[in-house]
């Protein structure tokens, strides 16, 4: 071909079924001579190709878009597009954006008490004859329920934070070495108590069925706060001179791991261990030396006290749901609180850390001794007003009898 | 310069707070909050990302708050002009530290769920003390309880 016809290509001469101008454009654009030539052969009108050249589409963007076209393509029924779900919604963000709350309009609101479906059909999707069982185990929404489940949900990725950059390492200064195992101490029982979490959520997420998905984004949520906080508490252990400290005793996780239903690991791990924790992230705030362990301490509390809202919510939920419950939720903080208090008796090493820091230091042992008595009393008065906000406003006599005693009655004075 | 405690001192932090977003970054917060200084009390509230309002109330409406925050007033003045000095609290102003060594506690309320606002928002609140450095405080003088 001359330079002449390749200038001004004449449309009408075709070589090989491809009209001379539209295989001089495909040639500057370095598309495949092939992919023009099938194209037509199937019915690809030349217009539409140039449009494609002329735009700067790839041959598989145009081809992609000449298969979505219905020109040329075989009828398409659309019977998915007419199945009977609520269409029409307008989900509209309000103050707070376009939350996991404002998309739950019209039938979309609706979760009802007993979910029936144990495949993943998002709730409010149309359901698909043959779809897999996922062997969900929980569909029961009072099992897993709490009215915040939303709030808490959007709150938490609002909230997030990095342990590698939201706390100020750099303000780290040396301690005095009983300081600083005593910290070192108190965060290897925070790893400790973070990765059971981690087991128990990972353990039961799986479990919830996919009508309640609220649950699920929470929860997840939850799990990654737990990572956050292995992770920080990991980092100030070994950020300032220290390390880590002896494995705690453990008994606590116990009931925990062995629970065998959501609700009993949910008002083991959401009220009665994550309020004893509160406490502990609430010292290293409160007794902070450094600008680091404060925000450290501080930011995981804010995490903290959101876990212990679902946990609140929940039970108040579950009993205002299912009363017959009651005598069982009780019986089954009684048997954490036994573990607790099994813990607390004896785990020397964190009955002596925290000792040391709420004391100032080890020359001052005997007051620190003194405020730990009267440490975990606040620990139980405050994990008790919690159950009182859930609605078990009778687990004070049903406390576990050792408990009360080892912990109720006030410090005596020093003399 | 406003008064410390009075409505045009309140305002004059929530202006402060509200005019850069610098709420927003923290995530929401909602929280209706009191404020207990020697025989006066304000409520402070919290919706969304900012600051929505401030005013005076009788102090036996601090009650119907989530929780209210009540400390002798040398140690409210203490903690304001740390704030003042340094931009921020000092780890011994923080709110956190002024509620743990406190054996009453900063924060009150009959409401264990509702007293955990204080906590799960503790940075937002943070934020609005700190916000005081940048407006200038004169103190009332302490009146006899």
């Amino acid at each position: 071909m001359t330079q002449k016809a390749i200038e001004n290509p004449d449309t009408t001469v075709t070589i090989g079924g491809v009209p001379a101008d539209l295989r001089v454009k495909a040639k500057a654009k370095n598309w495949p001579l092939v992919f023009i030539e099938r194209a037509l052969a199937r019915g690809a009108p030349p217009a539409f190709l140039h449009k494609a050249l002329d735009a700067g589409m790839t041959p598989l963007q145009a081809r992609e878009m000449l298969v979505s076209s219905a020109e040329g393509q075989p009828e398409l029924s659309m019977a998915w597009a007419r199945v009977d779900t609520e269409r029409g919604i307008r989900a509209r963000p309000g103050k707070r954006g376009l939350t996991i709350d404002a998309i739950n309009i019209g039938s979309y609101a609706d979760v009802p008490e007993v979910w029936p479906d144990q495949t993943m059909r998002p709730r409010g999707a149309f359901v698909k004859p043959g779809a897999v069982s996922m062997g969900y185990t929980i569909y029961s929404k009072a099992e897993v329920w709490a009215d915040n489940l939303g709030a808490l949900y959007e709150e938490a990725i609002q909230r997030r934070w990095r342990p590698a950059t939201d706390v100020p390492w750099e303000s780290i200064a040396p301690l005095p070495e009983d300081r600083e195992r005593a910290i070192g101490q108190l965060c290897t029982e925070l790893c400790e108590y973070n990765y059971m979490v981690i087991l128990a959520l990972g353990k039961w997420i799986r479990e919830i069925s996919y009508g309640y998905h609220e649950a699920k984004l929470f929860l997840s949520t939850v799990l990654f706060d737990t990572g956050r906080h292995y992770e920080a508490f990991r980092k100030r252990a070994l950020a300032n001179g220290g390390g880590l400290g002896v494995q705690g005793t453990g008994y606590r996780l116990v009931p925990i791991r062995d629970a065998l239903n959501f609700s009993e690991m949910a008002v083991l791990v959401f009220l009665l261990n994550d309020s004893f924790v509160q406490s502990l992230y609430l010292l290293g705030a409160g007794l902070a030396q450094n600008e680091a362990d404060s925000k450290l301490f501080s930011l995981a509390a804010q995490d903290k006290a959101r876990h212990l809202a679902y946990g609140i919510e929940h039970l108040r939920y579950l009993l205002e749901h299912q009363p017959e419950r009651r005598d069982e939720m009780h019986k089954y903080l009684q048997k954490g609180e036994e573990y607790l208090l099994k813990d607390d008796e004896e785990d020397a090493p964190m009955r002596e850390a925290l000792a040391i820091l709420l004391g100032g230091g080890l020359r001052q042992i005997g007051q620190g001794f003194h405020r730990l008595k009267d440490f975990r009393r606040r620990q139980v008065l405050t994990y008790l007003g919690r159950l009182d906000s859930a609605g078990l406003d009778d687990h004070r006599e049903r406390l576990w009898p050792a408990t009360a005693v080892a912990y109720l009655e006030p410090a005596p004075e020093l003399v | 310069m406003p008064e410390f405690p009075s409505v045009e001192w309140f305002e004059a932090v929530r202006e402060v707070v509200s005019r850069d977003g610098r709420l927003r970054k923290l995530g929401t917060c909602d929280a209706v909050v009191g404020v207990k200084v020697l025989d006066k009390a304000f409520e402070i509230t919290f919706e969304a990302f900012d600051c929505v309002g401030v005013r005076e109330v009788p102090p036996s409406d601090l009650a119907k708050t989530d929780f209210y925050l009540e400390a002798p007033y040398e140690t409210w003045r203490e903690m304001l002009e740390n704030i003042k000095e340094h931009g921020k609290p000092d780890r011994q102003y923080t709110l956190n530290t002024i509620d743990f060594v406190d054996p009453e506690g900063f924060a009150k309320s009959d409401d264990q769920s509702k007293k955990d606002k204080f906590y799960r928002y503790g940075q937002t609140f943070q934020q609005f003390f700190n916000a005081s450095a940048e407006i200038e405080t004169v103190f009332a003088a302490p009146q006899p309880a």
